[in-house]
């Protein structure tokens, strides 16, 4: 796929808040705009892939692909539609589809302690502790739902935007993220007891 | 901390990303760009794609080949014929050589019966003299 050499200073820009006149440009094969695009999306998406994919390398190359298929597909996205939800849909089918068509790297280790300020004040064993409980009930979740919940608890996607992506009704998204929250509630109530009597 | 932010911050624990300051951003966002065609890098063929080429160039290659070798053949056989004329000139001026040294060598002329015929001869020359209307 040939792209239009970069955009001298003299071309007209789009207004960095106009994401409409951005993607036009990116239709017309515009490598400026482009890469603006990729630099607008870059960091989420690749949380978005690191949250399907479960591996650094996995991830990098997902979001990777996705761009590309963005930019081969640009001519078939709806204008009048927001841009996101379209965009990240394709990385979750992609990588979903990935994981399922082929032996994706082994999981990736998160240190316990990787939690920082937000983690309970005590020791590196207490939230390893922690870590292991949220671990054995997450894992108990089914792929889409385990994905649903990270989705809107670490991104913070909304569950209208999280229906949008996996093309799901919103009810059943707030249905899934509120069984897989109280799940992780019982797993958890008997440690916060043990934090609450010191 | 409430149960929400317990929870949040338990599945940050286990399934957080990366930090952001561990990723080369610049690196992931070049390799993007070069993959999308930009800074004249070609994007890398999959396998599929290269297979596909494949297939297509199957019969214009035996096609190829097939008119490469009735090439070849056709030119050995005119190799061939040429080789052989050439051998039995190259024969019969031997004779011719021969004759004039012999006689050279007898300090006479070659008789004209050891050498070949020039019938039209005198045909030829006549034609040279012949004034032309032009």
């Amino acid at each position: 796929m040939k792209l239009k050499p970069i955009a001298t200073p003299a071309s007209p820009r789009p207004d960095p808040l106009d994401e409409r006149a951005l993607l036009e440009l990116v239709r017309q094969r515009d490598a400026s705009a482009f890469d603006e695009l990729v630099r607008r999306y870059l960091r989420r998406a690749f949380a978005v892939a690191y949250h399907v994919m479960h591996h650094r390398e996995d991830a990098e190359d997902l979001v990777q692909e996705t761009f590309i298929t963005v930019l081969e597909q640009i001519d078939r996205f709806d204008a009048d539609r927001a841009f996101a939800p379209w965009f990240f849909r394709i990385l979750v089918n992609r990588g979903l589809n990935a994981r399922k068509s082929r032996t994706v790297r082994q999981t990736e280790q998160v240190p316990a302690d990787a939690a920082g300020g937000e983690g309970p004040p005590d020791g590196v064993a207490e939230r390893r502790e922690l870590a292991e409980r949220v671990r054995a009930a997450v894992d108990q979740l089914p792929e889409r739902q385990r994905l649903i919940l990270r989705l809107s608890e670490l991104e913070g996607f909304t569950s209208v935007e999280i229906a949008d992506i996996l093309d799901l009704s919103q009810g059943t998204v707030r249905w899934y993220l509120h069984e897989a929250r109280n799940a992780l509630r019982i797993t958890l109530a008997p440690l916060a007891r043990e934090v609450r009597n010191g | 901390m409430d149960d929400r932010r317990r929870v949040r911050a338990a599945l940050r624990a286990v399934y957080g990303a990366p930090p952001a300051e561990s990723i080369d951003w610049w690196s992931l966002r070049s390799r993007i760009l070069d993959a999308a065609g930009l800074n004249g890098h070609a994007r890398k063929r999959s396998l599929w794609d290269r297979t596909l080429w494949r297939r297509a160039l199957i019969p214009v290659t035996c096609a190829a080949t097939i008119v490469m070798a009735l090439a070849i053949a056709d030119t050995r056989s005119d190799v061939t014929s040429s080789i052989a004329s050439s051998l039995a000139s190259t024969a019969a001026d031997s004779t011719d050589v021969t004759a004039w040294l012999r006689a050279a060598s007898a300090g006479g002329a070659v008789p004209q019966r050891e050498l070949d015929p020039l019938p039209d001869a005198s045909a030829w020359l006549g034609a040279a003299l012949t004034a032309t209307s032009d």
